[in-house]
């Protein structure tokens, strides 16, 4: 073999050398990048040429012709990747319920002395005290007083968790158009990374981007994504596809405006190509954004907590109502109604006090003009066993039980997505301490390859320059 | 397993948020004194919770009924002590009208004063308490009693106040028992003894009918006192059913601030750990050792 090819071994070594340089210095500068796969560099020896004829005879040793650098390898791994998208799908599905709940809750904002529980405390109060002196317009006034109380504020709790229900469904508006967006930018990824890998180029940063994205993906609509041969990824929701190689097909958010109209229009998600075709979510931040707006027999946490509200309402005024009737105002006439509903509005947003004047209210059953014995009767409702607190109580129970399971839940989510997040940083995030070593041993390289190339020279100095001048 | 450099920093990130997670939490616990800052946090206590300030709320009120009753039942009290000492007299001057030895102007004396005590007992019949009549609690009249003797009030009706889940205290007096009604009550009776002594007729025979009266009073006035020593335990026994439910509420929804202090300590403690911790982790790298 000649000695020029020597040289090409040395240079072969240096470029080697230099790559291996290249890529360990694009892993440290971007070693607090998100979403950065370490890369390696990958290279192999090239076998000797092989000889045809009379010239294998003549030279038996034949070496090997210097190192190739194949490629730059992307050290990523598909099952941590997508185990990472799993549970950032769950995650974000049990943190938006866990955070509807609470916010439900703290409107409830039960056991404290603001609650609704503590008004009804003060309208049987009330109720006790026109029992104990009827007739008198100052304790009716009161009691009077304490009932436009406790309907106030039924329908300011009603109304606070239908502004709470509107302002979910306008930020899952919101987020179908990102996801929308999203679908798009991987389309366009995944055209880059065919052309770029068809070509033959290095495509490891623009599988990071692509990948970064499914994983917003996942976490926003439990979207799973599947790897093609070409190097694109489809992208499927509730096993249709939103992102098919360079096309993707758009979603779009369908239902009732208000929370009231969600029993016959519930809030869905459809195919922007297909009306009426529903999607059917996984899990997700939307999945369980549109599981908190759902009406209340499907579990939905707004439409469970104004039904309660409802219930309430419509106890105190029926059992109320009853007792009413049944008795006499002071000046003789039928009690009649003490609450009405408004026409057209649900229960705790239209419950009005039907009774004006504190002359209308009506006290006694006719044991005398001043008997106050059917307000005794209706300011016991409030400790009895089926009255009006007890269905509140159970309301707030049940809501706190399922609020508190939720809690639990995204708890769990959590630890469950950082663990996977922490895994996949394990295997694929880049270690300054390993890249230095890497940078030393390349170093090395590099100086050894410099010298075989200076040693050649100085033979072939020799050779050319030197031959044949004996003693010169 | 590989530790890489954002493993790291994401680990003393994490550890960090989380000890100023637990340690605002015991904050918000401590500076509001409540354990309960939602229902969730405890759902069966929560109900519990609502259920024992529904009974405090309760135990106010009988509270309040119980001392409004009382003052019911202290003005019948004084009242029908004032109406029994008006019929005792009432008695010896009969006895002293019905004896021989007394004159025409001595009777036609105890006459002016039988009239007197009869016109006195009206007027303590219709006592009030708060404009309600005590003799006639559900009439809306003024008076227990007109002029003509009829009474006003509704029969079987009463004042009740409730002093328990189910439990009431009668607080008024029934005036009709008491003093009789129409042409059979107490005032009938004197205005009989009075015509009779002005007329010259034996009064002794309306001696029974004075005792029967005494003795309605009398009987009245018992009951009256019995149902006062009623309220009086029930005043006691609500006392110590309220202090009883405040200590099961505070149990409930309170927390202990001793048991906060100390636990905040601790992690302040554990904080102060994790950051020296961090800060020795995240230094030291390679780089420092090559030249």
């Amino acid at each position: 073999m000649s000695s020029f090819a020597i040289l090409n071994t040395a240079r072969q070594g240096l470029n080697a050398a230099q790559a291996g340089i290249d890529v360990t210095g694009q892993n440290v500068a971007n070693l607090n990048t998100s979403g950065y796969t370490r890369q390696r560099v990958q290279q192999s020896s090239v076998a000797p040429l092989s000889e045809m004829g009379l010239a294998r005879f003549s030279q038996p040793v034949r070496n090997g012709q210097g190192v190739s650098v194949d490629g730059v390898a992307r050290l990523g791994n598909l099952f941590l990747e997508s185990r990472v998208r799993q549970t950032a799908s769950s995650e974000g599905y049990s943190a938006v319920r866990a955070t509807a709940f609470t916010s439900v809750e703290d409107v409830h904002g039960e056991p404290s002395d603001n609650g609704i529980s503590a008004t009804l405390q003060k309208f049987w109060s009330g109720w006790h005290d026109v029992s104990n002196s009827p007739g008198k317009e100052a304790q009716a006034r009161v009691v009077v007083e304490q009932a436009s109380g406790v309907v106030d504020r039924l329908a300011a709790g009603r109304g606070e968790v239908a502004s709470q229900w509107q302002q979910a469904r306008t930020s899952a508006v919101a987020l179908v158009a990102e996801v929308n967006t999203i679908a798009g930018k991987v389309a366009a990824l995944n055209a880059q990374i065919r052309d770029a890998a068809g070509q033959g180029g290095s495509v490891n940063e623009l599988v990071d981007h692509r990948n970064e994205l499914t994983t917003s993906l996942a976490q926003l609509a439990g979207a799973q994504t599947s790897s093609n041969p070409d190097g694109t990824v489809a992208v499927l929701l509730g096993g249709n596809l939103l992102v098919d190689g360079a096309t993707t097909n758009q979603v779009t958010l369908a239902g009732s405006q208000s929370m009231d109209g969600t029993t016959t229009d519930p809030v869905r998600l459809e195919w922007a190509h297909r009306a009426g075709a529903a999607v059917a979510l996984e899990g997700g931040d939307l999945a369980g954004r549109l599981s908190a707006l759902a009406p209340a027999s499907s579990g939905g946490v707004y439409t469970q907590a104004a039904a309660g509200y409802d219930a309430l309402a419509t106890s105190i005024a029926t059992q109320v109502n009853a007792l009413h009737a049944t008795a006499l105002t002071p000046s003789g006439a039928p009690g009649g109604n003490f609450f009405v509903f408004e026409a057209g509005k649900p229960p705790a947003a239209g419950i009005k006090v039907a009774v004006t004047d504190p002359g209308q209210v009506a006290v006694g059953a006719g044991g005398g003009a001043l008997d106050g014995s059917v307000a005794d009767k209706i300011s016991r409702l409030g400790v009895a066993p089926d009255g009006p607190d007890s269905v509140w109580s159970a309301h707030v129970a049940q809501l706190a039980v399922k609020s508190s399971s939720a809690t639990y839940d995204a708890k769990l989510a959590t630890i469950a997505s950082t663990a996977a997040f922490s895994d996949l940083l394990s295997h694929s995030a880049v270690s300054l301490d390993e890249e230095t070593v890497n940078l030393v041993q390349y170093q090395h390289a590099y100086q050894g390859a410099a010298r075989v190339l200076t040693a050649v020279d100085e033979m072939l100095d020799q050779l050319i320059n030197r031959t044949g001048r004996v003693g010169l | 397993m590989r530790i890489t450099n954002q493993m790291q920093a994401s680990f003393v990130t994490r550890s960090m948020q989380a000890n100023l997670a637990r340690m605002a939490e015991l904050q918000e616990q401590g500076t509001s004194g409540r354990r309960l800052v939602r229902a969730s946090t405890d759902p069966s206590s929560a109900a519990d919770a609502l259920l024992v300030r529904n009974q405090l709320a309760t135990e106010k009120q009988y509270e309040r009924n119980i001392a409004n009753g009382e003052g019911w039942l202290a003005t019948i009290d004084s009242t029908l002590g004032t109406v029994t000492d008006i019929v005792q007299r009432v008695r010896d001057l009969v006895i002293q009208g019905a004896s021989d030895t007394t004159s025409a102007d001595g009777r036609e004396a105890i006459a002016v004063e039988i009239d007197e005590l009869r016109t006195e007992l009206l007027r303590q019949s219709n006592t009030t308490y708060l404009g309600r009549t005590v003799f006639a609690g559900t009439s809306d009249e003024g008076v227990a009693f007109r002029d003509d003797y009829t009474f006003t009030g509704t029969a079987g009706a009463t004042v009740e106040r409730r002093i328990g889940i189910d439990s009431t205290v009668q607080v008024d007096a029934d005036g009709a028992a008491v003093f009789g009604q129409g042409p059979g009550s107490v005032f009938a009776l004197l205005d009989t003894v009075v015509a009779d002594l002005r007329t010259g007729t034996n009064v002794g025979n309306h001696l029974a009918a004075v005792d029967s009266r005494l003795s309605a009073v009398l009987t009245q006035h018992t009951v009256a006192g019995a149902r006062q020593s009623q309220l009086e335990r029930a005043t006691d026994t609500n006392s110590g059913n309220q202090v009883s439910l405040e200590a099961r509420r505070a149990g409930i929804e309170d927390v202990d601030i001793a048991e906060i202090a100390i636990d905040l300590q601790l992690k302040q403690v554990a904080y102060q750990a994790t950051l020296s911790i961090g800060a020795n982790i995240l230094q030291p790298t390679l780089m420092d050792f090559l030249r």
